[in-house]
């Protein structure tokens, strides 16, 4: 038996569990390539047209996965560790997957509650009793995967570059050299190092969140992650943000413009990303935004 | 003066029940393109059009006079929730500034914070004790004899000998409404409606096409936000059913605060994933409808997987979707010419398999 793993959404950050997870059960998998034109067109063509950009690369991957595997994994991830919601079409995944062959190979479709690990050893366990796989097993995979997920060192931090900058986003857009057009390897080409959010501890999180103005605790993922980051990273010396982004990002559009709002003299600039691709564009953008950061912090 | 954004006519019994609480209120003017422009002038572009919308009424009930808010919220993967905090800083910035109440839904905050927050928002009021609660109620029924009469109006108007008279037997109703001061009157203009409804001429041997609407809450409810479908509808003679209403929301919510009455899933959309994109899913699923028409604002995130899980519907089950897309382009015509060809459709469909 072999298992797909679709190389989108969350399949850059929960790597580790997902490596350490398979392996202790002794489960054959294979992750999806490296996504390239292929993938893309696969995933327009298989996906709802009002999607955004990620969500039509895992289409595409769990296509391209149907035709070279028994099953393949496509997780409901309902919330994250610390009990925040990420986005409907996460939620949905699922749900997304139109074409008959690929929906019926489908597993762990079960809703995932990451902030509560005692049901999602049960929902994870139930999956795997589906297929076969003994008790015993399935702890050492599910122990192996908390533990691997917990001691991976995640997020980029470059250090020796004349100017940083907090580079936002989501993961799935940020570690995609496809999708991104190769951000970080021309950035680093300008002499601009980056750091992520996932470098900012989650109790630095908390902390920032109690003191800023918010009217409620924010509810998504991404919003926290970055809203909090940015006081940080503002402290730890940051000279811009460059926010990466997908057309039509529903949490986005609320995300970047509270961003908007506590940049206080940071330069942002907010990058689009969609199936068209247009590399031109992008890069005119990125270089003269890059040319802002240099003169700014030259004088 | 308090105000509150607008979703369809709940403005008619909100309104009321501010004025019997004794909370002076000020209410938006009703949702028009100006209505948008103004909202579009602070919203970021690429947030859904019921934000503009809001923003929008907000702002003209600030001139109004309106120095606080009550923003209906949830806690939930989707953008309703998080409205009311980028609002607040939008307006605040544009110089509107107002005293905020968020009503996040019962079931994730908590009914003892709910009822906290509503009464700090109410804490002007000249009526008190149990009186409160009498008016309350009063309201939720009130908006329920709406609902329903609505939802009965749109069901005959296909049977009538002229196919307009429910249509405007319908604004005459919300007209009639929006002008009572006391809700005992508008009880009485509900009464008076259901009377002149069962006046109106029918006409017998009629089949008419049967279409369920249904699909994202605030572009179903709001007529200004679907260019008024549902009167479309029911001028081109077809009997209109939509499922989702305010008293189907308060009802819902309720519930879901009480943790009781869970419905099972569909087949298509198992788990609920935010908005009310399941609720969608199992309408259409179990609708015995000629024809869904399907809607949602631009960007809409939890109606997208719905379009999704309904495709495999359609090709599954076979049943006929038009899915209609809103934004505030407000270009009526094409939305006119998919409307009327969808309906063509239907009918010759409707003759076809009855054998003619």
């Amino acid at each position: 038996m072999r298992i797909g793993i679709p190389r989108g959404f969350f399949y850059y950050t929960y790597r580790p569990f997902l490596e350490s997870f398979f392996s202790g059960m002794g489960v054959e998998t294979r992750v999806g390539g490296t996504t390239d034109e292929e993938v893309l067109e696969k995933g327009i063509a298989a996906c709802v047209d009002e999607a955004c950009l990620p969500a039509k690369i895992v289409c595409g991957q769990v296509e391209k996965l149907t035709e070279s595997c028994d099953a393949v994994m496509l997780p409901r991830l309902m919330k994250t560790e610390f009990g925040e919601s990420i986005c409907p079409k996460i939620a949905g995944a699922a749900d997304l997957i139109q074409g008959k062959s690929a929906r019926e190979k489908l597993i762990f479709t079960e809703p995932l509650y990451l902030n509560d690990q005692r049901k999602l050893k049960k929902t994870l366990w139930k999956e795997c009793r589906k297929l076969g796989i003994k008790k015993n097993r399935f702890t050492t995979g599910f122990l192996n995967g908390i533990s691997a997920q917990k001691k991976a060192k995640q997020g980029l931090r470059d250090e020796g570059f004349s100017c940083r900058i907090f580079l936002a986003g989501h993961p799935y857009n940020l570690y995609d050299p496809f999708v991104n057009m190769d951000l970080l390897q021309k950035l680093h080409r300008m002499d601009i190092g980056v750091i992520t959010s996932e470098t900012v501890s989650r109790e630095e999180k908390d902390n920032s969140l109690r003191y800023s103005d918010l009217m409620k605790q924010p509810y998504w993922s991404f919003f926290v992650d970055h809203f909090a980051s940015l006081e940080i990273l503002r402290r730890q010396g940051i000279d811009g943000i460059i926010y990466l982004s997908s057309f039509s990002c529903g949490t986005d559009a609320f995300t970047v413009e509270m961003l908007r709002k506590n940049l206080r003299g940071l330069p942002m600039l907010v990058l689009k990303l969609d199936e068209q691709r247009g590399e031109a564009g992008f890069d005119t953008r990125l270089e003269a935004f890059c040319e802002v950061l240099k003169r700014r912090s030259a004088g | 003066m308090i105000t509150f954004p607008h979703i369809g006519p709940v403005y008619l019994t909100a309104a009321l029940m501010l004025k019997e609480l004794g909370i002076p209120a000020a209410v938006p003017p009703a949702n028009t393109s100006e209505t948008l422009e103004r909202g579009k002038s602070v919203s970021p572009e690429e947030m859904c059009m019921p934000f503009k919308f809001m923003a929008g009424n907000l702002i003209q009930a600030y001139e109004q006079g309106a120095r606080s808010v009550i923003m209906p919220a949830t806690v939930g993967p989707c953008r309703l929730g998080e409205y009311g905090e980028l609002l607040k800083r939008l307006l605040d910035e544009a110089g509107y500034e107002m005293e905020w109440h968020l009503l996040d839904s019962p079931g994730t905050i908590g009914i003892r914070q709910w009822f906290a927050r509503l009464k700090q928002a109410g804490r002007n009021r000249t009526v008190k004790g149990p009186r409160v609660l009498f008016i309350c109620i009063r309201a939720v029924r009130l908006m329920q004899q709406i609902d329903n009469l609505e939802a009965e109006i749109k069901r005959r108007s296909a049977y009538m000998k002229e196919p307009g008279s429910c249509v405007g037997l319908l604004r005459g109703f919300r007209k009639a409404l929006s002008e009572q001061e006391r809700m005992a009157g508008a009880f009485a203009a509900v009464r008076d409606c259901k009377r002149a409804l069962r006046k109106l001429p029918l006409e017998s041997g009629r089949r008419p096409v049967k279409i369920l609407v249904t699909g994202e809450i605030y572009t179903s409810i709001e007529t200004a936000a679907n260019q008024g479908l549902e009167e479309r509808l029911m001028l081109m003679g077809c009997e209109v059913r939509r499922p989702v209403t305010i008293s189907w929301w308060i009802r819902h919510t309720i519930r879901a605060g009480l943790g009781v009455g869970r419905k099972a899933g569909s087949n298509y959309l198992p788990y609920s994933i935010g908005g009310y994109a399941r609720e969608t899913v199992q309408d259409m699923e179990q609708s015995g409808e000629d024809g869904i028409i399907k809607i949602m604002p631009s960007g809409c995130m939890p109606e997208i997987v719905a379009k999704a899980a309904s495709s495999v519907m359609e090709e599954e089950h076979g049943i006929k979707v038009l899915h209609l897309i809103f934004d505030e382009m407000r270009g009526a015509a094409g939305y006119e010419t998919r409307i009327e060809a969808f309906v063509d459709m239907l009918e010759r469909r409707k003759c076809v398999l009855s054998g003619n």
